[in-house]
């Protein structure tokens, strides 16, 4: 069964979960800074061809590693430049070969997009995570294999049906990832921000990526749905307010730091 | 060798960076609030005054305006590490308030000699273009 999800209790969690963010992304960067420069200072002072050296450079390697998911806990909080911006949302799900992992195993993908144009209000680069992210989790439900379908459509949403979305009524872009696999029960559906806290804690990404979705879509004034069923698979809609203005160049006008940091998610 | 005062309110840091700037032959006077910065800085006249955006007692930004202020040709180096700003907004509006170079915390050892240098050998003048170092944020 469907339902809205990124609006009401579950934004103002996001939100919550943001501040939080931004404080413990600040204190980390803090701590992480004293351990790398510590390690550099440490190797300065050990005799070459001396195994710390190794054991240092691992140190300053985890480092690097952990530098980056801070900065992807910052990014839940806050808004910049790369949040603004036009883009075609065809033209991303076209590129969605860059985003997905390179080994799928025995899941197929299948996109259908509509014709020409679909120009939605978001940051380009936040839309390619979004969408990158979406398809890890559901690459994740299927771990034996199935089937990703991933689309693209147009909506209006009236008063009745953008309020109970907390979005503003109008006409909206949709993106749907739809995978086959292991679905959720209501109460796990219920439970997808706890997921973002406490599931997933022996992998890298730690489950950010739905935190960094929901983030992302209430920054565009977009909302998301989600619908599942155990055992018959997740179908996750995105609602993207549309735009009269045609998209960036290529939807690809990002600057330096964006690219750095999509550099970074892409080798989480 | 060049003497250079930094303020932070994380002493953990200022350990750090302390021991950084002293593997770079620098000289060192440290200062854990704004407030503490600014008498640091009129009691030993420092070369350079790297400084974070972030502070409880009287902000980096803020502190970093009373010393321009104070001492406009002393080069500032802003830090930052990211908070309710953006990092990149907050080295931005650093920039656009006089800092002559921006550091994204966590930088590293090469980061800091090249920021250093850069600054250190145009003390006196403001560059056109401030130097960037350190990791560039998510929008953070």
């Amino acid at each position: 069964v469907g339902s809205p999800a990124g609006g009401g209790a579950e934004a103002d969690l996001v939100e919550a979960i943001g501040r939080v963010a931004s404080r413990v992304g600040h204190d980390f960067n803090n701590m992480l800074m004293v351990i790398r420069s510590e390690s550099e200072l440490a190797a300065l002072d050990v005799p070459a061809g001396n195994p710390a050296h190794e054991a240092l450079a691992n140190v300053r390697q985890a480092v690097d590693r952990a530098v980056a998911f801070t900065s992807r806990l910052l990014a839940l909080n806050t808004q910049g430049a790369s949040d603004n911006g036009v883009v075609d949302l065809n033209s991303v799900v076209a590129g969605v070969g860059e985003l997905v992992p390179k080994d799928l195993g025995r899941i197929s993908v299948v996109t259908e997009r509509t014709q020409g144009t679909l120009s939605v209000r978001a940051g380009p680069e936040k839309v390619r995570d979004v969408l990158r992210h979406l398809v890890q989790n559901a690459c994740e439900a299927m771990p034996s294999g199935g089937s990703l379908r991933i689309t693209t459509s147009t909506i209006h949403l009236g008063r009745t049906r953008a309020a109970s979305y907390q979005v503003a009524p109008g006409s909206f872009g949709v993106l749907t990832v739809a995978d086959t696999g292991e679905g959720m029960s209501q109460e796990a559906r219920a439970r997808l921000f706890e997921a973002f806290l406490t599931t997933k804690s022996q992998r890298e990404h730690l489950g950010l990526g739905l935190a960094t979705t929901f983030a992302v879509v209430r920054r565009a004034e977009g909302a998301i749905e989600v619908e599942s069923e155990p055992a018959r698979g997740t179908t996750v809609r995105v609602y993207l307010p549309t735009s009269s203005e045609p998209p960036g160049e290529d939807g690809r006008a990002v600057e330096g730091a964006t690219r750095a940091e999509s550099a970074q998610h892409r080798r989480l | 060798m060049a003497h250079i005062l930094v303020i932070d309110d994380d002493d953990a840091f200022l350990n750090t960076s302390e021991r950084m700037l002293h593997a770079l032959g620098h000289e060192v006077t440290i200062a854990s609030s704004g407030h503490e910065g600014l008498l640091r800085f009129r009691a030993v006249s420092p070369d350079l005054v790297l400084v974070d955006a972030y502070m409880p007692d009287g902000d980096g930004i803020e502190t970093m305006a009373q010393l321009e202020a104070e001492a406009p040709a002393i080069p500032v180096i802003l830090m930052s590490g990211g908070g309710f700003l953006s990092r990149r907004e907050v080295l931005e509006l650093g920039r656009r308030l006089g800092a002559f170079a921006t550091l994204g915390k966590p930088f590293t050892l090469d980061q800091l000699r090249e920021a250093l240098h850069a600054e250190l050998a145009g003390a006196g003048r403001r560059p056109d273009g401030p130097v960037d170092s350190g990791p560039r944020p998510t929008q953070g």
